[in-house]
């Protein structure tokens, strides 16, 4: 039996295999190559080693077989680190595409891609794959960054290499890129369009541009405007109307073609807005130019309404559908305008009820408030005046005569049950005053009147302090307002001063005419009131020190509810100026 | 001696293809190269081929011409699948790097 024919045959048929792989080593430089070339490099050696083997060395020595396993082994081994080598490698390539993946360009590509693609594979079998190639080369010679597109062995356009060119490149002008491939496109559905009707090429690219990458779409959008929106129209012109149409229809960028298509795809040299603007530009142009609005607008709104989507999403998004000539896509506008009012107006209702709530639950607690206190003080008044009666009976000596030491008592609680009815009647004011019900008995009075009243109840207690007290009154100052309720705020302020003031300390009132105003101020050396406080002492119940703390908040109540204003001015250590400003005589 | 040393020597060169086969099946996670089973068939059939080769030698020691014609025919289908598959991978690696 000849066994030199099959050795013969696998002889060449590794030797073959080595060449292919050199080929692809060739074509293809990695190092993981290289052990596989080391591996089919052994192979036809293996089969002549046999040869020899076979011819002249087994008769000597059965021995002379061994170095087959070792042989085998070898190689073995030499494929188990050539796979290793190249599944490290790929592990790495595969980290590096996974992040070109998530790059907006390569998006862009994909997408541009699968467009085009879906165009090749429709028309090829008509016009031939040669006239596709050739279109992509007339594409790449236009615009060089398509130059890594090749049109494959399966028919379909091919941008792998592109897209590794564009990975090591950090910035890419997506502008270009659009303008690129756009054109590429238009060329493609031109030449498609001689084989089927433009509204099929329509729907097939709406059915294509629904499924593209949600990141790039907008790129698409003059893409759409001028293909998939207004070129349907146009491509239904006849001839001369075309004609005309070419003629008088002038806008930069965008370029009307003899059947009928449109070049636009300069425009994305332009921004956001400007491409925008082309289009609407175009469609008003259109619409005065042919005098067939009404056809006209149905068409765009038919073709508008066949967007996908995404497309809807994304022009809805930019409000692109509001800048529209009147009488497309009104309903629409519509819509889109009263949801915008609704919400606007949904806002300011919520606004205002959040605010009516405040007033509410403000005015509910100042009514709680205002009744609380008037509760608690009619029902301490009502003891109170049955005690003041009984010790009245008692100083008159009517239920029996008192020795000194009780009618000392007795003095005291006299004085006590006057500070306590004075603070009962205070806090009976605040409920009117804080609700701002006070009814004001208006009137024209001099200052010197009520600072008179005042500076005589008070005198005392000063000269028992041994404070000085002076009094300055302009003539001309008089007052309008309640007579009685001022001279209660004044005096609060005057009290307030003497009682806080030290021994030998100096109170200062003074009331003079400012323009229209009166103003009253009470001066004192007292110790002053910290800056933080300045705004609290006003506040009902706020109390510095022993005191109900309601003589300050009445006042200012007081003098508020005539319009004025009252303030304090004060330096800690030396001493407070109170300042009422209330309206004076017209 | 002779003989079992050549049966030691044949089982590693069997153990070994296992575990290329564990590193090729990652590979082909990773890269999904058309004709990977021929790339697989291929490798077994040679491997067959030279299990037969070896028979011979191990239980024998001596050679026996008709299965070493057997074998020689057996590693040639092995290599005609592996030149179909090498063939189909060039020009799809060629049409990638053009």
């Amino acid at each position: 039996m000849n066994a030199l024919l099959p050795l013969t045959f696998d002889l060449v048929l590794s030797l073959l295999i080595l060449l292919l792989a050199a080929n692809i080593y060739v074509i293809y430089r990695r190092q993981y190559l290289v052990w596989f070339l080391v591996v089919l490099f052994l192979t036809p050696f293996l089969f002549l080693y046999s040869f020899f083997e076979m011819m002249y060395l087994s008769d000597i020595s059965p021995y002379f077989v061994v170095p087959y396993p070792f042989i085998l082994i070898f190689v073995e081994v030499a494929i188990i680190i050539a796979q290793k080598n190249l599944l490290a490698s790929l592990k790495t390539e595969k980290g590096a595409e996974y992040k070109l993946l998530l790059r907006e360009d390569v998006a862009l590509i994909r997408a541009f891609e699968k467009i085009a693609n879906h165009f090749i594979r429709r028309m090829s079998p008509f016009v031939g794959i040669k006239n596709v190639e050739q279109i992509l080369e007339e594409c790449i010679e236009q615009y060089p960054i398509l130059s890594g597109c090749y049109i494959g062995s399966d028919e379909r356009l091919k941008v792998q290499m592109m897209e590794e060119l564009i990975g090591e490149q950090k910035e890419v002008n997506m502008n270009e890129l659009c303008t690129a491939f756009s054109y590429l496109l238009t060329k493609l559905i031109d030449s498609y369009s001689a084989l089927v009707p433009y509204n099929e090429i329509v729907e097939e690219l709406s059915h294509e541009i629904g499924k593209i990458d949600k990141r790039v779409i907008a790129y698409f959008i003059p893409f759409i405007l001028f293909k998939m929106v207004l070129e349907p129209f146009i491509r239904e012109l006849r001839g001369d109307e075309l004609k005309k149409l070419r003629m008088s229809i002038d806008i930069a960028g965008v370029h009307v073609n003899r059947k009928g298509g449109l070049e636009y795809h300069t425009i994305y040299a332009y921004d956001e807005t400007a491409m925008e603007e082309k289009f609407i530009t175009f469609l008003i142009r259109l619409l005065a130019f042919s005098g067939r609005d009404r056809e006209i607008k149905g068409k765009v709104m038919e073709f508008f309404r066949k967007l996908p989507q995404n497309v809807k999403e994304e022009m809805y998004r930019r409000e692109l559908i509001k800048k529209l000539p009147p009488g497309i896509l009104d309903e629409e506008k519509m819509v889109l305008s009263s949801k915008e009012k609704l919400i606007e107006e949904l806002i300011d209702r919520k606004q205002k009820l959040e605010e009516a709530y405040a007033r509410l639950a403000d005015a509910k607690l100042n009514k709680m408030k205002s009744e609380f206190i008037d509760i608690i003080a009619h029902e301490l008044k009502t003891p109170l005046t049955t005690i003041k009666t009984y010790t009245d009976l008692l100083r008159k000596e009517k239920l029996g005569p008192l020795n000194e030491v009780q009618r000392e008592k007795l003095e005291r609680m006299e004085k006590n049950i006057k500070r306590l009815t004075k603070l009962i009647d205070d806090m009976l004011q605040i409920p009117s005053i804080d609700a701002k019900e006070l009814e004001l008995r208006k009137e024209l009075f001099p200052a010197q009147e009520v600072i008179d009243a005042i500076v005589e109840e008070v005198e005392e207690i000063a000269r028992e302090k041994k404070q000085a007290f002076t009094v300055e009154i302009d003539g001309d100052a008089i007052i309008f307002g309640d007579k009685n309720l001022i001279e209660k705020a004044i005096k609060n302020i005057v009290v307030n001063a003497v009682k806080y003031t030290p021994e030998k300390g100096a109170i200062t009132l003074t009331a003079k005419r400012e323009g229209d105003f009166i103003r009253i101020s009470v001066a004192d050396t007292g110790r002053g009131i910290r800056s933080e406080d300045a705004e609290k002492i006003f506040e009902p119940f706020y109390s510095l020190e022993s005191g109900a703390g309601l003589g300050l908040s009445i006042a200012k109540n007081i003098v508020e509810s005539h319009g004025g204003k009252i303030w304090v001015e004060s330096t800690v250590g030396k001493g407070s100026q109170f300042h009422i400003l209330l309206r004076g005589e017209k | 001696m002779f003989r079992i040393l050549l049966l030691i020597l044949t089982l590693i060169s069997l153990v070994l293809p296992i575990l290329s086969y564990r590193y090729f099946m990652q590979l082909m996670k990773l890269v999904k190269i058309r004709r990977s089973n021929f790339l697989v068939a291929g490798s077994a059939t040679i491997l067959t081929g030279y299990v037969f080769f070896m028979l011979p030698w191990i239980f024998v020691g001596t050679d026996i011409l008709a299965i070493r014609v057997f074998s020689y025919y057996v590693i040639m289908a092995g290599l005609l699948i592996l030149v179909y598959a090498v063939v189909k991978i060039y020009i799809d690696w060629r049409e990638v790097m053009k």
